[in-house]
C-alpha cells in the first residue's frame, strides 16, 4: 500500500510542476501581449523571492519594496528578452540582483543605522550594529559578493551567472573584499 | 605560522577553520591576538549568514506594480536599438573604404601630363561632351 501511495505521489508531483511550468508559459505570453494581469500573476508568484534576496541587501522595508518593484518593472519591460530556455525564476533572480547592485551604486552609503531596526545577537547586543559599520566602509561591488557569498551561499558560479560578471571577477572581487573586511576587522581590534 | 599567514588562512574563500588546520589551530593557542581575531571574524561570518531583513509582500503589492507599468516593450525597437552600434560600424567602415578609394590630389596631377591640375578642374570638357 505505502509502495502504491509513492507510486501515486510521483506521478503526481511531475504533472503538478508541468501544469505550473505551462501556467506560467502562458502568463509569460500574454504578458508579451500587454496583459496587465497575466503579469500580475508572475508578481504574485515570485514575490516573495525577489524580497528575500533584495532583504539580503537593504535593512530598511521601504528599499526592499522599491527595489522589489523595480525588479518587476525592469522585468515587464526587458520580457521578450527572456529566451525560455531556463527557469523564469533564474532570470526574474539575475534581474533582481543586477537592481540590487545598481541600488547599492547609487546609493554607497548604506542607510543610517540608527533608522533601521538591527538583530540583536543574543551574546553580544552590539554584533550587529558593528557588523553594519563594517559593512558601510565596503565598497558596494564587496558588500554585494561577500552577502551573496557568504549571506545566499550561492557559488562564485552562480554568482557571474546572475551579475554578467566573469567567473574570474568574481573571484577576485570576493578575495579581495575578504582582504578589506579582514583589515577592517584588525583595525577595529587595534582601537 | 605567523599572524598574518593565519589570518590568511581564517578569512579565505575556503573558509577553512582552525579545526581543518592543526598548525592553525596550535598557532591560535599560542597567540591571543589571532584568537580574539578568529572569535571576530567568525562572529562577522555569521552576522552576514543572518543579515537578512524578512519582509513579507502584502496584499497590494502586485497592483503597485502594475499600477507603475508603461507600456510593453516594442521587441523591433528593442531589436533596432541593438543594431545602432552595427550601422555605426558598417557606416565607418564603409565611410573608410570610400575615403581610400578616392584618388589623391597629388595622383591626379600625375596622370595630366601638363601637371596643370587647375585647368584640368576648371575646363568644362565634360560639359561639353
Amino acid at each position: 500500500m505505502r509502495a502504491d501511495l509513492g507510486t501515486l505521489t510521483l506521478a503526481i508531483l511531475p504533472s503538478e510542476a508541468g501544469e505550473r511550468q505551462a501556467e506560467e508559459r502562458r502568463w509569460i505570453t500574454a504578458s508579451l501581449d500587454g496583459d496587465r494581469d497575466a503579469f500580475a500573476e508572475l508578481v504574485r508568484r515570485y514575490q516573495q523571492r525577489v524580497f528575500r534576496l533584495a532583504g539580503r541587501f537593504f535593512r530598511r522595508p521601504e528599499d526592499v519594496e522599491e527595489v522589489a518593484q523595480e525588479t518587476f518593472l525592469t522585468a515587464w519591460r526587458k520580457l521578450h528578452t527572456y529566451a525560455g530556455k531556463a527557469p523564469f525564476e533564474h532570470w526574474l533572480t539575475r534581474v533582481c540582483t543586477r537592481c540590487c547592485y545598481a541600488r547599492l551604486r547609487q546609493r554607497p552609503d548604506p542607510e543610517p543605522l540608527q533608522s533601521i531596526d538591527l538583530p540583536v545577537a543574543p551574546g553580544d547586543p552590539t554584533a550587529g550594529v558593528e557588523l553594519e559599520r563594517l559593512l558601510a566602509r565596503l565598497k558596494p561591488a564587496d558588500r554585494m559578493v561577500l552577502l551573496l557569498l557568504d549571506g545566499e551561499g550561492w557559488s562564485t558560479a552562480e554568482i557571474a551567472e546572475r551579475t554578467g560578471w566573469t567567473r574570474t571577477n568574481v573571484k577576485v572581487r570576493a578575495h579581495r573584499a575578504r582582504a578589506r573586511l579582514r583589515r577592517l576587522v584588525e583595525e577595529d581590534l587595534e582601537r | 605560522m605567523n599572524c598574518r599567514r593565519a589570518r590568511k588562512l581564517l578569512t579565505g574563500v575556503s573558509g577553512a577553520g582552525s579545526g581543518a588546520d592543526p598548525e592553525l589551530a596550535r598557532h591560535l593557542a599560542s597567540c591571543a591576538e589571532c584568537e580574539r581575531f578568529a572569535e571576530r571574524w567568525t562572529e562577522v561570518r555569521d552576522g552576514l549568514k543572518g543579515r537578512l531583513t524578512t519582509l513579507t509582500p502584502d496584499a497590494g503589492f502586485a497592483a503597485r506594480v502594475t499600477a507603475r507599468l508603461g507600456p510593453p516593450a516594442d521587441p523591433f525597437v528593442w531589436a533596432a536599438r541593438r543594431l545602432v552600434p552595427v550601422t555605426l560600424a558598417l557606416t565607418l567602415v564603409l565611410g573608410g573604404w570610400c575615403l581610400l578609394r578616392t584618388p589623391a590630389p597629388s595622383s591626379l596631377a600625375d596622370e595630366l601630363a601638363d601637371g596643370d591640375l587647375l585647368t584640368w578642374v576648371a575646363s568644362d570638357e565634360e560639359e561639353q561632351r
